[in-house]
């Protein structure tokens, strides 16, 4: 794969807490448009890498994102670049409402309010707020939803930024079997819209069903990688990995 | 920490110590001889030090209360021993109120009986029957303090502990304060004087310290003791470290921190009465403000360890009488004919952010059940007719009522704007500052400066001592990059202090003591100064002109912040409070957010600190203390920490402020009680009431809304306020 058409790029990067490496030498790519899947045992390293490539753990190693050297940015620079991410325990802001929570993200910078249109409703949000189905729940604060309306929020506010890709940490853990598969036919329709996903999950099912192509972490190392069928069939993986959860 | 490597600390800091002492002695062996003078406050800071750790370890707050506790507890014996009484903490009479409003109608001769002041024991106490029943008061204050206040606020956000200990600090000084004047009172020292202990090299040491300090090595040694061998102090580590994990095991995380507060109380009563012996004297602020410099020492400790906490303490105050020494020499930095003050009053801070820097992390976090948020932070709207309204009733308030209305409502607007400037970065970034009226006192003491000096006209002047307010709050806002909640609570109480004594009370740059003239405001011709004659109204003064410039910038300054708060940035000060790691994934800087708050925070306190130069048409060291500091925090927080319409209510309540004089002058409560009452009013509010009475007042009229549906035929829905998660105990 040529490196233009690569939105995001790891070389060598390495994570050290201490003494404990979490991740040793990971050299990754994630083509344009693509829904690529990062998957592995519990300590693995899953969430240090995805730590790392957005600017929220120290590492060394090189991290490329849309043709730039972004190693040495920090997470908000990188996530003005269009560089987004979610979180496994969701962090929403809390004292601000559905669509402020959005806004925020929006507009990350400037003090002026943008342009709003005639209807009210800043443009800019009700995309992703139409795309997750969450346009009626739009005045709401964060609390009052439940878990599985709290994670869709979660994305919503990655999409606000209007990102080029979205590393996303576990969003089906915690969701029903129903809610995973709704999660999956969404995540397709984001990259038909050409956003690029770097999905990071244990649900085997979600993932093999819609990634386009899956690395997989073994003790902070990539132990394998290729499209889903590759990977199913790979006598390590099965052995590190999908053996132990059948 | 493994035993090699504590082993290994050990010997280097002893070797590092004998080569330090080696050093000074070799140089000048005076400077030995009075660095040992330190080792009795250096006994008094470890003392409470060692119940800050206490009562961290036991129930996760940090007590900025605990040097008041100590001289309140020294005046408790004192009282005991002199008189063999028990002072009452002077609450208000309420049989004044029906007497202020019997005169009112007109019944003057109506005397009412007077609230006791103290409970007479009979006779003066001897030495031990008042050792011991101050022990008891100690031990019933810090069983009141838990029971009452921080075990209710148990899932509190730490700022709101901190405000509440503020309270607790702010109640304690106002009682004594109250009861006994603010002048020192002399106390019967519990030694009688033999000769000092001499030691080879011409060491001298009174007897008494050598008493303290060996009694405080004692009890770090038998604290550290206790936590390392006993089943209590194992049960307290589990519950610092987890409070379900204690709960499984069987232990009352509850129990052991009341435990934790009556040692740590009983520790802090017993060593302030000591020094108040060894001093033969007590007064009300300087015990209270050493836990500044005992801050300072449990950080070193880290809030865990007992002796490195008390050799930090031993050390600060050991270093701060050798640069008293220092200071009588000729080579020290000298300001006109005295040593440069304030040089020793700085080194709390420079250890404390120097602690902070090195170790890089914060303290450790409690793990507890669960934990509330901060006060909720509404989009304020109708913005036009609630600024108009109350603007109008203010403007003509100060044109028609009589001269005392007429300063207490300019006292209000002065007030109202450093509240606002905590709402900014308290209420809406999350940043605590106990620095604010150091802040406003920077820019007073450089208007006065620019004005007297200099010779700068009236607009410039004012914005040039806010921009050095803000240029102030930029550096204090630098450790706030890395440094979060209680921690950044801690750096600014030891700046503010810093700043106090380095700057005001230090005469090359303002006044010294007895502070510096600010001439009074001229623009064009026109003379509104607050005691330049006034032809309008009553021709008294205050000048209601001043009045309404005060309450020009107010508004301005609070329709500025409204605006902020619902602008992009505003939601992104939120973002920062909620959560800072999701704030900067989403794009946000949180470091130049919380920067620039902190500068725009402080060029507001520096606006409200040059009119209250104007004001008084003088600064002194006095109106920008650390204690003022923090009764302007109370009143901001009392009257709603994350609204504009709660720094307009915090105004009100400051000691001056329109509140304090309808108090005077309809129930004759003295002024005195403000602190008092304000004191009080935050902790209700920190316990009880987190929204302030702006969110009292937000809920009233929401539920009002909801009556009035109700009554029209409409459903009434409830609509929430503020949704509360519901208690998870998942043990």
């Amino acid at each position: 794969m040529k490196a233009a058409e690569n939105v995001l790029r790891t070389i060598d990067l390495t994570v050290r807490y201490g003494g404990v490496c979490a991740n040793d030498r990971v050299s990754i790519d994630v083509p344009s448009g693509a829904l690529v899947g990062l998957i592995g045992p519990n300590g693995a390293g899953k969430t240090s890498f995805v730590n790392a490539i957005t600017g929220f753990a120290r590492c060394t190693g090189r991290v490329q994102f849309a043709g730039r050297d972004v190693t040495n940015e920090p997470a908000h620079r990188r996530a003005r670049l269009g560089l987004a991410r979610t979180w496994q325990s969701v962090e929403l802001f809390d004292d601000l409402s559905v669509s402020d929570n959005l806004l925020v993200a929006e507009q990350p910078n400037g003090f002026l309010p943008r342009r709003r249109n005639r209807r009210g409703s800043t443009p800019d949000i009700s995309d992703p707020l139409d795309l997750l189905g969450l346009t009626e729940i739009s005045d709401r604060m964060p609390t009052e939803l439940s878990h599985g309306k709290r994670k869709l929020v979660g994305v919503a506010r990655a999409l606000a930024g209007r990102p080029r890709l979205i590393c996303m940490d576990e969003p089906a853990a915690g969701l029903d079997t129903g809610e995973s598969i709704e999660l999956g036919f969404r995540l397709r329709r984001l990259v038909d819209d050409g956003i690029s996903i770097l999905l990071i999950d244990h649900d085997m099912g979600l993932v093999m069903q819609v990634c386009d192509y899956i690395y997989v972490l073994e003790f902070g190392a990539l132990l394998a990688s290729g499209a889903p069928a590759e990977v199913r069939t790979s006598e390590s993986v099965i052995a590190a990995y999908l053996g132990d959860s059948p | 920490m493994s035993r090699s490597r504590i082993v290994r600390a050990t010997v280097v800091a002893a070797a590092a110590f004998a080569a330090v002492a080696a050093l000074l002695w070799s140089t000048d062996p005076n400077q030995i001889r009075n660095l040992v003078r330190g080792l009795g406050s250096g006994s008094l800071v470890a003392a409470i030090a060692l119940g800050l750790v206490l009562t961290f370890r036991g129930s996760g707050v940090v007590n900025f209360a605990s040097g008041a506790t100590a001289m309140y507890v020294s005046y408790v014996y004192n009282d005991l021993r002199r008189h063999g009484r028990i002072f009452l903490p002077p609450l208000p009479n309420p049989m004044s109120i029906i007497e202020g409003i019997a005169h009112g109608l007109g019944f003057d001769h109506v005397r009412l009986p007077d609230v006791p002041t103290s409970i007479g024991l009979g006779g003066p106490f001897s030495l031990g029957l008042a050792l011991a029943l101050s022990a008891v008061v100690s031990v019933l204050l810090g069983a009141a303090f838990h029971w009452l206040i921080f075990r209710p606020m148990r899932s509190s956000p730490p700022l709101a502990k901190v405000v509440a200990s503020v309270g607790l600090l702010l109640v304690m000084q106002a009682v004594v304060v109250l009861r006994f004047t603010a002048q020192p009172v002399s106390v019967k020292p519990i030694f009688r004087l033999s000769a000092p202990l001499r030691l080879p090299g011409g060491v001298v040491l009174p007897r008494d310290q050598v008493i303290v300090t060996v009694v405080v090595v004692g009890v770090t040694a038998s604290l550290w003791a206790v936590f390392r061998w006993t089943r209590f102090g194992l049960a307290t580590r589990a519950a610092t470290e987890s409070e379900k994990g204690a709960i499984v095991l069987g232990y009352s995380p509850d129990r052991l921190a009341a435990i934790n507060w009556m040692l740590s109380s009983l520790l802090a009563g017993l060593l302030g009465i000591l020094l108040a012996s060894i001093n033969s004297s007590t007064d009300p602020s300087t015990v209270t403000l050493l836990v500044v410099p005992a801050l300072g020492a449990a950080l070193v400790g880290g809030f865990t360890s007992f002796a490195l906490t008390a050799a930090a303490a031993f050390g600060l105050e050991c270093v701060k009488a050798l640069i008293t020494y220092w200071g009588t020499r000729s080579w020290f930095p000298h300001s006109g004919q005295v040593p440069m003050p304030g040089i020793r009053e700085a080194l709390p801070l420079v250890v404390i952010v120097a602690v902070l820097v090195l170790r890089g992390q914060s303290l450790p976090t409690r793990d507890a059940l669960r934990s509330d948020r901060l006060p909720f932070a509404p989009t304020p709207n109708h913005l036009a007719i609630r600024t108009v309204v109350p603007t109008a009733i203010a403007a003509v308030g100060l044109l028609t009522l009589g001269s005392d209305w007429r300063l207490a409502i300019t006292n209000t607007a002065i007030g109202a704007i450093v509240c606002l400037s905590l709402v900014v970065l308290t209420g809406y970034v999350g940043q605590v500052s106990l620095a604010q009226m150091a802040l406003a006192g920077v820019a007073g003491f450089t208007l006065s400066r620019l004005a007297v000096v200099h010779g700068w006209p009236f607009p410039l002047g004012p914005l040039a001592g806010a921009s050095a307010a803000a240029l102030a709050g930029l550096l204090i806002g630098i450790p706030a990059v890395r440094v979060r909640g209680v921690n950044l609570a801690v750096v600014t109480i030891a700046a503010s202090l810093a700043v106090e004594n380095f700057v005001f009370k230090n005469p090359s740059l303002s006044g010294g003591i007895e502070g510096a003239n600010v001439p009074p405001p001229r623009f064009f011709g026109l003379k509104f100064g607050p005691n330049d004659p006034a032809s309008i109204v009553d021709g008294k003064l205050p000048n209601p002109w001043f009045g309404l410039f005060c309450l020009a910038v107010l508004v301005g300054l609070g329709v500025l912040v409204a605006t902020i708060r619902r602008s992009p940035f505003g939601r992104r000060m939120l973002a920062v409070r909620c959560n800072e790691q999701a704030a900067a994934a989403s794009g946000i800087n949180v470091t130049g957010v919380k920067i620039g708050a902190f500068a725009f925070s402080a060029f507001v306190a520096g606006l409200g600190g040059t009119l209250s130069a104007y004001r008084f048409g003088s600064v002194t060291p006095e109106n920008f203390g650390v204690l003022v500091s923090l009764s302007m925090l109370a009143a901001a927080y009392l009257g709603g920490i994350s609204s504009v319409t709660g720094a307009m209510i915090g105004g009100f309540l400051i000691s001056g402020g329109v509140s304090a004089t309808v108090l005077l002058k309809w129930f004759h409560v003295q002024p005195h009680f403000t602190t008092l009452i304000a004191g009080l009013g935050l902790i209700i509010t920190a316990v009880a009431n987190p929204d302030g009475l702006a969110g009292a007042w937000r809920h009233a009229g929401s539920e009002t809304a909801r009556l009035v549906r109700k009554i029209r035929g409409g459903t009434g829905h409830r609509r929430p306020v503020r949704e509360r998660p519901e208690a998870e105990l998942v043990a």
